[in-house]
């Protein structure tokens, strides 16, 4: 029989003579904490003195002193801004964009955190550059406006219209090189405000076996390569020699199973992958061998003089260290992956984002604790420090399983980035092809769920998606708990009237009797939460269309590319609307109101 | 080693064993003494200089669910082995006291060891069984449902470790056998009045290539190899025809399986330093000699599981061909 060997990590004196009664844990989950994971929430100043990090949970902003260890700010914005994204400008102000309160804060003394200056921008900011050269600004929200402002303050200089969800903007001499979130294309503007390029990373090849453990056991054959398309550009960054590092996803394009483990592709791990791409201005760009060590890989970055990168995945809670060279291994198809010595955890739950100092430190931000890890270098057995940051602990078990990679190395964010969807349509060897939906805007009034209404409520969805078909294992009693109340504080993307005339007009439209749109598409939500046969390829339940006009392509297969197909061809006629007598102008201001609602 | 090389070892220590005659051996026993249930009290001062465990504290504060993660970090700290099952904390002024149960299956020669174990198997089967068969038949049931978790993670974990993809692959095919294994010791333990329950697992861990190795080695080097040699020996004498015949056909399985780990040591031994091959070679040294304590294995003759005196011989030959000498996994 094993030994038995007794151990406390601290054996603790019976000194206190007064009884004293012992504390329970909690048997609740606290209420719901913290908004989804996006990366990219911290900088470090040019003269390498300090941190600045935007903390989104507590919509805050602190500022860390490097050599101290101190925390010499702490900024407290108005509730539900998220901080997110923030950049330094020639004058050392920090310019931070906030994702729901719709501005751009400016920080003008980091040291300090006095004298905030606001300036609204759009519905939901994202992404922020400056340039040195024009002294600029320039904001990329999901909108798709691009809007520019002097750094010194004042407002908009400009503002353009271009695609919807943009992301991060990176300035690359005189044209602005933005990046879309679920597509991952990569838009050049030029300095007069023109698209004059488009690009997207590079197609490349995988096994496509989906696994699925139900069946006989023969011998596996050689499984088909397939393509696996770019999706969900987490971040991207500029290099100190002008090219651009992309953190994004694949999505593999082999049919899905929904059996156990039927999310699994032919390289062991799900139908998501991580992946790297380097945009070259002027060039293709090049997918280069996967080195990040997990799902979601939601930050990335790069020491002054390129001699480490350091990325993050939030679904493995690991930091990936890489050298420059992961970035000139190319990519072979199949299920080679890059080289990258060194994963780490420091064990202080999800990283967000990740830093270089100018000496080479590398920080990395646990939102949870709050907490700043600052480890010397990237070598091993470098010091590592950990500094505490201003706020309570954030919990939330539901957000914790949201952004854990299963079995499969894929997350339910893997599908559902920001709570909200990857844009993506998916094979189902059993049904078909479904367009993942959307989880944001009220998921709990939501239920019957999935295209099919197949699911009854979200508990059914976590054992049969989460645990079977992602091989996602037990789901604590907490997590379920906590899971939908999380899900459902995550508001549908808001949108802007572009023709605020034209939208009332299609408003008036869509609630007429005449196209009978309410009939379905009824109440607060826009659905009744029934199925209905509307000649779209089967029987669907009626999708909610809060933030429609963010999540093309529509209908269950994603058919139609843009609202205005989704009054053609595959639309269903009037089968699901009497649309087909509206003029060309009426038939705009109906697609200019679900652009908006 | 080659999966022609280790059919034919297997073979040759299984045929130098098998007994000329099986009457007069008596059924009995249980499988109990494999599984040993051991509880630790951890007393934690609250450590303000110990963030990770500082973290776990205030998270198992505010919900007892994630307490467990604090028991697990509390047991891992420590140089005691198992797998947590139960975990219970209280507070009191500046200690944090953290009961841990948690339990240890052993590799005694007799017992179960269909399949791989994943890391995080939490809880004991409960044992629903009126025959020491059944209870033998639904624990290994048990433990090919539990192998099924332990091959997808495998085959996740090799991918992510820059494994080749036959690897990968070979942890996939191993899912759809363990599947099939499960439903045949599902439907032969309920033939022996037995109803085996689900595993559970807890939700993966990142691991390090070395905490790979090391579980490849002790799961697959040794357990799955010996289980493959305990699955041919049983193919041969257990009196149950449908249970030889079963082994028979898990029993080229398992083969398959021990290959496939000792592959995955070929290939992963290269890429650790020194120190951790001598702590991956300690590990399976260990389970290696566990199995020699065959003397708490009671013999199952209706389920081709040799008594003691027999074991020991299965053992003893094993041993001396596979893992004797401190020779590594794959020499």
């Amino acid at each position: 029989m094993s030994r038995m060997i007794l151990l406390a990590l601290v054996v603790v004196g019976c000194g206190n003579s007064e009884p004293v009664e012992p504390e329970h844990p909690s048997a609740d989950p606290p209420p719901s904490w913290g908004v989804p994971l996006t990366g990219g929430t911290m900088l470090v100043t040019r003269d390498g003195r300090r941190a600045v990090i935007s903390d989104p949970d507590r919509d805050r902003i602190a500022t860390v002193d490097l050599a101290s260890g101190q925390v010499v700010a702490d900024i407290a914005l108005t509730a539900g801004d998220e901080p997110g994204r923030l950049v330094e400008d020639g004058a050392g102000r920090i310019h931070v964009a906030l994702r729901r309160g719709g501005a751009l804060v400016t920080v003008p003394d980091p040291a300090s955190g006095q004298g905030l200056v606001r300036r609204p921008v759009c519905s939901e900011p994202r992404g922020v550059a400056y340039d040195p050269v024009t002294d600029q600004l320039h904001v990329a929200c999901t909108g798709g406006e691009l809007v520019s402002f002097a750094a010194s303050g004042g407002d908009a200089t400009r503002r353009l219209q271009l695609d919807r969800d943009l992301r991060d903007v990176v300035v690359s001499g005189t044209d602005l090189i933005v990046t879309r979130f679920r597509t991952a294309e990569v838009l050049t503007i030029d300095a007069h405000g023109a698209v004059v390029d488009r690009a997207a990373p590079p197609i490349v090849k995988r096994p496509g076996t989906s696994v699925g453990f139900d069946g006989p056991s023969p011998p596996l054959p050689q499984p088909p390569l397939v393509d696996a398309v770019p999706a969900v550009a987490w971040r991207t960054i500029a290099l100190p020699d002008g090219r651009m590092l992309m953190t994004h996803q694949r999505q593999i394009k082999s049919p899905l199973g929904m059996m156990q483990g039927g999310y699994g592709g032919g390289c062991g791990t799900g139908l998501v992958e991580s992946a790297i791409t380097v945009v070259q201005p002027g060039s293709a760009p090049v997918a280069v061998a996967p080195f990040v060590n997990g799902a979601l890989p939601i930050d990335i970055a790069v020491t002054r003089s390129m001699d480490a990168i350091a990325a993050i995945s939030a679904g493995s809670k690991l930091v990936t260290i890489a050298y420059p060279t992961a970035l000139s291994a190319l990519d072979t198809d199949g299920c080679s992956r890059g080289d990258s010595p060194i994963a780490f955890s420091d064990e202080l739950g999800t990283p967000s984002s990740v830093a270089f100092a100018s000496s080479g430190a590398l920080l990395v931000y646990y939102p949870e604790v709050p907490a700043l890890v600052v480890r010397s270098s990237v070598a091993p057995g470098a010091t590592a420090t950990t500094i505490m940051l201003p706020g309570e602990l954030g919990y939330d078990s539901g957000r914790a399983l949201f952004h854990t990679q299963t079995n499969l190395g894929i997350a339910c964010a893997s599908c559902h980035p920001e709570g909200r969807d990857d844009g993506l349509v998916w094979d189902f060897a059993e049904i078909g092809l479904r367009r993942t939906q959307s989880l944001a805007g009220h998921i709990l009034r939501r239920a019957p769920y999935h295209w099919g209404a197949d699911m009854a409520d979200l508990d059914q969805l976590m054992d049969d998606v989460f645990s079977n078909r992602m091989a996602g294992g037990l789901i604590s009693r907490s997590a379920r708990r906590s899971l939908g109340p999380w899900l459902d504080r995550i508001p549908a993307p808001v949108a802007t009237p572009i023709d605020p005339a034209a939208s009332a007009r299609g408003k008036q439209l869509f609630e007429s009797a005449e196209l009978a749109c309410t009939t379905c598409h009824a109440g607060e939500l826009l659905t009744n939460n029934q199925r209905f046969d509307v000649s779209t390829g089967g029987t669907f339940k009626v999708p909610s269309l809060l933030g429609v006009g963010a999540r093309a392509p529509y209908l269950h297969d994603g058919c139609a590319a843009t609202l205005a197909d989704r009054f053609g061809p595959c639309g269903g006629g009037d089968l699901h609307g009497h649309t087909s007598a509206l003029t060309a102008p009426q038939l705009a201001d109906l697609i200019a109101y679900l652009e908006a609602i | 080693m080659q999966l022609r090389q280790l059919r034919r070892i297997l073979q040759e220590v299984v045929l130098a064993g098998l007994p000329v005659s099986m009457a007069g051996c008596v059924e009995g026993g249980s499988s109990d003494e494999c599984v040993e249930i051991a509880r630790h009290t951890f007393e934690l001062e609250t450590p303000a200089a110990d963030p990770p465990l500082q973290f776990q504290i205030d998270r198992c504060r505010v919900d007892v669910d994630a307490c467990n993660a604090l028991c697990a970090m509390a047991l891992s700290r420590s140089d005691l082995n198992g797998s947590l099952t139960e975990c219970e904390v209280e507070f009191r002024p500046g200690v944090v006291s953290a009961k841990v149960t948690y339990e240890i299956l052993h590799n005694y020669a007799g017992c179960p060891v269909e399949g791989r174990r994943p890391h995080g198997l939490t809880r004991l089967p409960p044992r629903h069984a009126t025959t020491a068969a059944g209870a033998w038949l639904a624990e290994a049931a048990w433990l090919e449902a539990a192998s099924v978790h332990a091959f997808v993670r495998l085959a996740h974990e090799l991918a992510q470790h820059g494994a080749p993809r036959a690897l990968s692959r070979g942890a996939l095919a191993a899912v759809r056998d363990e599947i099939r294994h499960t439903a045949i010791m599902t439907r032969l333990a309920a033939r022996h009045g037995a109803t085996p329950s689900a595993p559970e697992v807890a939700a993966p861990v990142v691991r390090s290539l070395e905490a790979l190795v090391i579980e490849n080695a002790v799961e697959g080097c040794v357990r799955e190899t010996w289980g493959a040699a305990l699955a041919l020996w049983q193919s041969h004498t257990a009196r149950d025809a449908e249970v030889r015949a079963a082994f028979r056909t898990i029993a080229q399985d398992e083969l398959r399986h021990a290959a496939l780990a000792w592959a995955i040591d070929r290939w992963a031994t290269p890429r650790l330093d020194r120190a951790a091959l001598a702590r991956v070679a300690t590990a399976r040294d260990v389970a290696a000699a566990a199995l020699f304590d065959a003397g708490d294995a009671p013999a199952l003759p209706v389920l081709g599981i040799p008594d003691a005196s027999d074991l020991r011989g299965l053992v003893a030959r094993a041993h001396a061909s596979l893992w004797q000498g401190g020779r590594s996994c794959h020499a």
